[in-house]
Order: C-alpha cells, then sequence, then structure tokens
C-alpha cells in the first residue's frame, strides 16, 4: 500500500500517511468548501490501512483552523480509527496538537476525545509569534 | 429572456437596494473594510478571511480575536453558499457582505435569500444560539458534532452555532419578507468585542 501525500494550501492540511512507519499526520488549515471531496481520499486510505495495518499507529494532528463542514469529515477519520483500535488490528494513540493560546483547538481537541473510544495525548506548541 | 433569468435579475437588484440600505445604517463609528454586493465565489470567501487575518495581525490584534473573525467569514460565507437561494449555483446566489470596524470592535454583516417556509426554522434556530450561555454554546455544538450528520448540500448544522460561539456578542438578525415572491431577505451580523488588550 501507498503512502498518501497531499501538499497543504491556504484551505487544506498537508496529509502525510505513511503506512510502513504507521504514522497519519494531517497538519495546518482546513476549510475546505467541500471538504467531503478533500477528506474521501483519507477516509479511503485509512480503510484500506485497516486491513493490514502496522501494531502500533501514531496518529499527529496539527491544525491551526478547521471550518465546521471539515470537523464533521474529522469526526469520521476518528470513528474509523476507533474501529480499527477497537478490532485489535493496531493501537492507536492519537496526539491533538494545539497552540499555547488557542483554547477553542484545545476545546475542539477535547470534543472529539469525549466522542472517540481512543484517549487523545493534548500537546501544547509554543506560540510562534 | 426568459422567466429564471428575470427572476434572478430582480433578486439581483433587491439585494442591491438592502446592501446600500444596510451601507447607510452602520454601527455608529463604522469604517467599512471590505464590502461586495452581488455573486460570491469559493476564490473570494478564502481571499477575504486571508486579507482580513493580514489586516487584523498588522493592526497588533489579540491573535484569538484574529482566529474568531477568521473562523467567522468562513462559516458566514460559506452558509451562504451552500445555503443561500435565488441561484441553483453556489457561484450565483445574490448577497452581499460587509466588513467593519469600530475602535473596539469587527464585524461582518451578511445578507442571502431564503424561503418563506423556512423563517420559522431559521429564526427559532438563531434565537436559540442566542439564548444559550458560553457554556450552553459549546454543549450544543458538542451535540450536534457527535449526533449530527452531513446534509445533501454539505452542511454540518454547525454554522449558526459557530458563529454565536466566535462571536462576543449575540448575533443580531433580521428577516425581511418581500411582496410578489417567496423569497426573504436573512440578514445577520456576527460581531468580535476586542475586550481585552
Amino acid at each position: 500500500m501507498e503512502t498518501l501525500r497531499i501538499e497543504g494550501s491556504s484551505k487544506t492540511p498537508d496529509v502525510n500517511f505513511d503506512p510502513e512507519k504507521g504514522v497519519v499526520e494531517i497538519k495546518g488549515r482546513s476549510i475546505p468548501e467541500n471538504s467531503i471531496e478533500f477528506y474521501k481520499p483519507l477516509i479511503d486510505w485509512l480503510n484500506e490501512y485497516s486491513e493490514k495495518p502496522q501494531t502500533s499507529t501514531e496518529v499527529n494532528i496539527q491544525l491551526e483552523y478547521f471550518n465546521t463542514s471539515s470537523s464533521k469529515c474529522i469526526l469520521d477519520l476518528f470513528k474509523k480509527m476507533e474501529q480499527i483500535n477497537e478490532a485489535d488490528n493496531s493501537n492507536i494513540k492519537i496526539n491533538w496538537y494545539y497552540e499555547s493560546d488557542d483554547e477553542d483547538m484545545l476545546e475542539a481537541g477535547e470534543d472529539y476525545d469525549a466522542i472517540i473510544k481512543i484517549p487523545f495525548k493534548m500537546i501544547e506548541l509554543e506560540d510562534e509569534d | 429572456m426568459n422567466n429564471t433569468t428575470n427572476q434572478v435579475k430582480s433578486l439581483y437588484t433587491i439585494m442591491s437596494d438592502f446592501y446600500h440600505s444596510e451601507l447607510n445604517k452602520l454601527h455608529k463609528g463604522s469604517t467599512v473594510l471590505f464590502s461586495k454586493h452581488g455573486k460570491l465565489k469559493q476564490v473570494e470567501v478564502d481571499d477575504l478571511a486571508l486579507d482580513m487575518e493580514a489586516l487584523m495581525k498588522k493592526a497588533e490584534v489579540k491573535k484569538k480575536y484574529v482566529k474568531a473573525f477568521f473562523s467567522i467569514i468562513i462559516e458566514a460565507l460559506q452558509n451562504i453558499r451552500i445555503h443561500g437561494e435565488g441561484a441553483e449555483e453556489k457561484d450565483l446566489k445574490p448577497c452581499y457582505y460587509i466588513v467593519a470596524k469600530t475602535d473596539n470592535s469587527y464585524y461582518l454583516t451578511t445578507a442571502n435569500f431564503i424561503k418563506e417556509q423556512d423563517i420559522d426554522k431559521l429564526s427559532q434556530k438563531v434565537n436559540y444560539v442566542n439564548n444559550l450561555s458560553p457554556e450552553g454554546l459549546k454543549e450544543y455544538y458538542f451535540n450536534t458534532l457527535s449526533e449530527g450528520s452531513m446534509s445533501a448540500k454539505g452542511g454540518a448544522g454547525l454554522g449558526i452555532i459557530t458563529l454565536a460561539t466566535k462571536s462576543n456578542k449575540k448575533l443580531e438578525y433580521s428577516i425581511t419578507e418581500l411582496e410578489n415572491t417567496d423569497f426573504c431577505v436573512f440578514r445577520v451580523t456576527t460581531t468580535v468585542n476586542l475586550t481585552e488588550e
């Protein structure tokens, strides 16, 4: 299976899904109007990965902004990861990064943590400004 | 010219009238930063959000307010393109937006057409979020996120809630019914007050 690599833009995040390393990373801004179209290949990749995952998978999410349409798609990604984790196919760890003064992003991570049955590790980043 | 073209043309004219009337009754001490009436393309939404982000950063506005206003622009304008009435194509929906600032706030006013039959549903939703406390809003957002599903139009049902969450003032809105048409004008102002230095 191939690595999924999508370069970020001003409205879509950097995506790096590496099946060899068992690493899933999304970083940047996610504000596309049609988020279903953007996230479909990511969901498809996870579906394929779920058939033969690494024994452990590290998920790194570092978002600066996301729109409400992306919020549903991100939830769908986490739900897929939850399925993989519950099927004992791979031990999934989710790291949710947020900037030190971005309470909204911390709370967004806490919302997902409350919905998804995989514990989230909240990681505070130093302010870059 | 067929009837559809006639109708769309007259809706643009109606929206233009509302836009010019709105410009004449802005909040006291307002400076208009960006405004437009007519049609709205996705690239214009992105550009406006990025331009305002740069402008607010340059004005040394606190980061949390810059981020809040960025989200407000994206949600409000994507809402128009997804839910606005008056044209099938997203790029053709008649609307307007006004981004303005006062000494201690930034605000965005948008307007689009809705159908008369949707008045009750929309006004109930806005009234509901306006009456929630910040904690109540968070809970409502969480419940909608965890229980809701994406609509056929691609909306997550979270747009209005997000506007209320990112704003630190109640949403100001009006719905105006029009003669000789089933469409109404829905306008909403979302404000970020710069309450902390």
